[in-house]
Formats: C-alpha cells, sequence, structure tokens
C-alpha cells in the first residue's frame, strides 16, 4: 500500500511538473568583462541593437530527468553584449530598431545586430538544471541604414556545472557559457578590428569603395 | 544494487524534496540593465564613492527573505543593505563612474524589502531605502526611494521560487533606475 501510494506521488508530482519548463539565467557578471579590451579601443561609435521583440522572447531547452528549461537569452546577454562592446569601441550606445533616433546620422557608426542561439543538455534523470549549455552569439556588424553588412563574428561559448556546484545556483552552467562567450566575442571583434576601422573611416569621408 | 519502482520512487522524491525545498538560497548576483549603465554613463555625473549602507532596525527582510520556506540570502554582506550597496557600486563601475577617492559619496538605508511567493498565479515584491549624496561631508541630496513589482508565478514551488529569486535583482534594477530618473540625484553627483 505505501509503495503504491509512493509511486502515485511520483506520477503526480511528474505530472504536475511536466509541461513547466524550469526558470534559469543567463546574466554573466559583467564587471569581469571590464578591462579585458585593453586600451587600444576603435574609435569608432557603435551601436548595440536589440528589439523590444528579441528582449521579450523566452527560449525553452532540455534539462535533466525529461524536464525543460526557460530564459530569455536577449534581456540577460544584453548589458553584457553592450559592455563588450564598449570594451572595443569608444563610444557605445544601444537603439531598439533601426528607426531608433539614438543610431544617429554620423555614416561611420557601426550598427550592430545580435543574433543567439543556445543548447542545454543534461544526463541525470533526476535533477533538472543543466549540466552543458552552449551560446553561439553573432555580432552583425552593418552601416546606419542596415543596407550593408560589414563583417559578421560569431563565437560560441560553453559552461559545465554538476550536482555539487548547481545545488546553490540552478543557472551555473549557463551563467558559465555566458561569461565564456562574452570574453571570446571580445578577442573576436578586435580581429576584425583594422578591417572595421578601414570601412568606417572610408564611409566617413564618402568613400564609395570603402572594404568590406 | 536494484531499485524497485516503488524504492526508485521514493528517491526521486527524497531528491526533489532536497533539491527544491527547504534550501537555504542565495539572491542572483546584481546585474544592472544596459539602460541603466548608458544612462549612467550618459548623465554628466562626476565619478562618485559608495559609502555605507545601514538596516533601518527592524527592517522587513533585511537579513534574509522566506520564499516558500526557502531562505533566500544575500550573496554579499551578509545583508541586502550590502547588496544594494553593492548594486550601485556595479552600476557605478560599469559606467565608468566609480571612484573610490571621491569626494562625492552615495550612502544610504534599507528600509525593507519582501517577496511573496506563496501565489499560485502572480507573485509581488518590494524594496524601499532612503539615500544621500554627500560632497566632502555636506549633504546635498537625501530621498526615499521605493520599487515595487509584480509578475506570473505558478502552484510548482520549482517554478513559483526560482522566478521569485530571479526578481530580487530587477527589483534592486527598479530602485536604482528611481535614483537616475531623479534629476535632482543626478544634479546632486555634478
Amino acid at each position: 500500500m505505501r509503495s503504491r501510494l509512493l509511486a502515485l506521488a511520483t506520477l503526480a508530482l511528474a505530472l504536475v511538473l511536466g509541461g513547466c519548463a524550469h526558470p534559469i539565467q543567463l546574466v554573466p557578471e559583467p564587471t569581469q568583462l571590464v578591462g579585458q579590451g585593453g586600451a587600444n579601443k576603435i574609435d569608432r561609435p557603435v551601436v548595440l541593437m536589440v528589439t523590444d521583440a528579441q528582449l521579450s522572447q523566452e527560449v525553452v531547452s532540455p534539462g535533466g530527468g525529461g524536464d525543460k528549461v526557460s530564459y530569455k537569452p536577449y534581456k540577460d546577454l544584453q548589458t553584457g553584449m553592450y559592455i563588450v562592446l564598449g570594451e572595443v569601441f569608444t563610444t557605445t550606445r544601444l537603439a531598439n530598431g533601426p528607426q531608433d533616433p539614438r543610431i544617429g546620422t554620423d555614416p561611420a557608426t557601426i550598427v550592430v545586430t545580435p543574433t543567439i542561439t543556445t543548447t542545454s543538455y543534461s544526463p541525470s534523470l533526476f535533477t533538472w538544471p543543466p549540466t552543458i549549455f552552449t551560446i553561439s552569439l553573432e555580432f552583425a556588424f552593418r552601416d546606419t541604414s542596415g543596407a550593408r553588412t560589414l563583417t559578421t563574428v560569431r563565437v560560441q561559448g560553453e559552461g559545465r556545472a554538476e550536482f555539487d556546484e548547481f545545488k546553490s545556483d540552478f543557472s551555473l552552467s549557463s551563467k558559465r557559457a555566458a561569461q565564456d562567450v562574452l570574453a571570446r566575442m571580445i578577442k573576436a571583434i578586435q580581429e576584425q578590428g583594422d578591417a572595421l576601422r578601414r570601412w568606417s573611416t572610408a564611409a566617413r569621408s564618402g568613400d564609395g569603395a570603402a572594404p568590406h | 544494487m536494484t531499485f524497485t519502482l516503488p524504492r526508485l520512487s521514493s528517491l526521486v522524491l527524497v531528491l526533489l524534496a532536497a533539491l527544491l525545498y527547504g534550501c537555504a538560497i542565495q539572491a542572483p548576483a546584481y546585474s544592472p540593465s544596459a539602460d541603466a549603465v548608458e544612462r549612467a554613463r550618459n548623465s554628466g555625473i562626476q565619478p562618485a564613492t559608495v559609502g555605507s549602507f545601514t538596516i533601518k532596525p527592524g527592517a522587513t527582510g533585511a537579513e534574509s527573505i522566506s520564499l516558500r520556506g526557502n531562505t533566500m540570502a544575500s550573496p554579499v554582506g551578509g545583508n541586502y543593505a550590502a547588496y544594494l550597496a553593492e548594486a550601485l557600486r556595479t552600476e557605478l563601475r560599469l559606467a565608468g563612474k566609480l571612484d573610490p577617492q571621491s569626494r562625492l559619496e552615495i550612502s544610504g538605508r534599507l528600509l525593507g524589502n519582501d517577496i511573496a511567493a506563496g501565489g499560485f498565479s502572480t507573485n509581488s515584491g518590494y524594496i524601499e531605502a532612503s539615500f544621500v549624496v554627500k560632497h566632502a561631508g555636506q549633504t546635498r541630496y537625501e530621498a526615499v526611494k521605493r520599487a515595487d513589482a509584480s509578475w506570473d508565478s505558478s502552484f510548482v514551488g520549482a517554478i513559483a521560487i526560482p522566478r521569485a529569486q530571479q526578481q530580487y535583482p530587477v527589483l534592486v534594477q527598479q530602485l536604482i533606475g528611481t535614483l537616475w530618473a531623479d534629476p535632482l540625484f543626478v544634479a546632486a553627483l555634478k
């Protein structure tokens, strides 16, 4: 009788939890990104454009034990992406769409539109927090009209966390992935620094033959 | 060792109970919104230091907040006044406006904060604090600020508790946002 009750309780719990996604976060510690870009910044204005639709977008992906996790990648990573650009460029602004006046009229301004994709996984049968989380972050660098893509930079970050670690922070693997991908993005943009400087200089002087 | 279904079920329940309930949890570390960092960068304020943040005697939730039987503690300083001070420090640092040697100092007192996580459909929370800006010891600004928020919740604790936990830094973001929106606060830091 007792074992039957336990089985029923487990089934009830599974039914209650089934279909629910556990909320986690992809928020990095942005202060740890400060200083990673060094002193040699690109002396051009850059605008990070994240739309309201992206900020409210919720993603559901697998956790452990057949459960799912949910999160808002653009909302959670927006501050980190803004800090990343501030580590590489001298002037950084935010915009929430192509018509946002904060983009301005300076032809040398570079507009960055991010694309985020994620994966999550846990081999555990009993615990739902992901033990492995990956984030792919792509920055498309465009002119202010959005018509021309200057370059695209794509990096991937990974975070891992085991039960002993994540039992006090269920978002640990995703936070580690966020920290990793943003640190990688700083280096990846710096590798494109010369090309971005050349394009921006040419755009400001009205040279239509600006390098791609 | 062979697990029969009931034994496995018991194990699942015990593990779930251990994982989800009755645990001491921490509020997430503070991360400001990008808008807040940009607003602080463009505010024209002078770099400032963050002084002491105290707790009003008897303030609700100053040491810990209960979320359906889980005790949520501050990850810094052992209380939420320290959390608030660190949040302000983080925001100023990211905006390039933090200078521990500055004669401009922001200090404060936590008057109370709490999160009601027991609701099955919605939950709510608040934080209230007083802030003081001094320049070389002279008070330039003094005000009480408060932020309130409500959010969708769930009957299931495994959903409702993390969701409530994640709302705490959002409340603090909103509270600090009321400071940046106050022209007298910004003027006091110029």
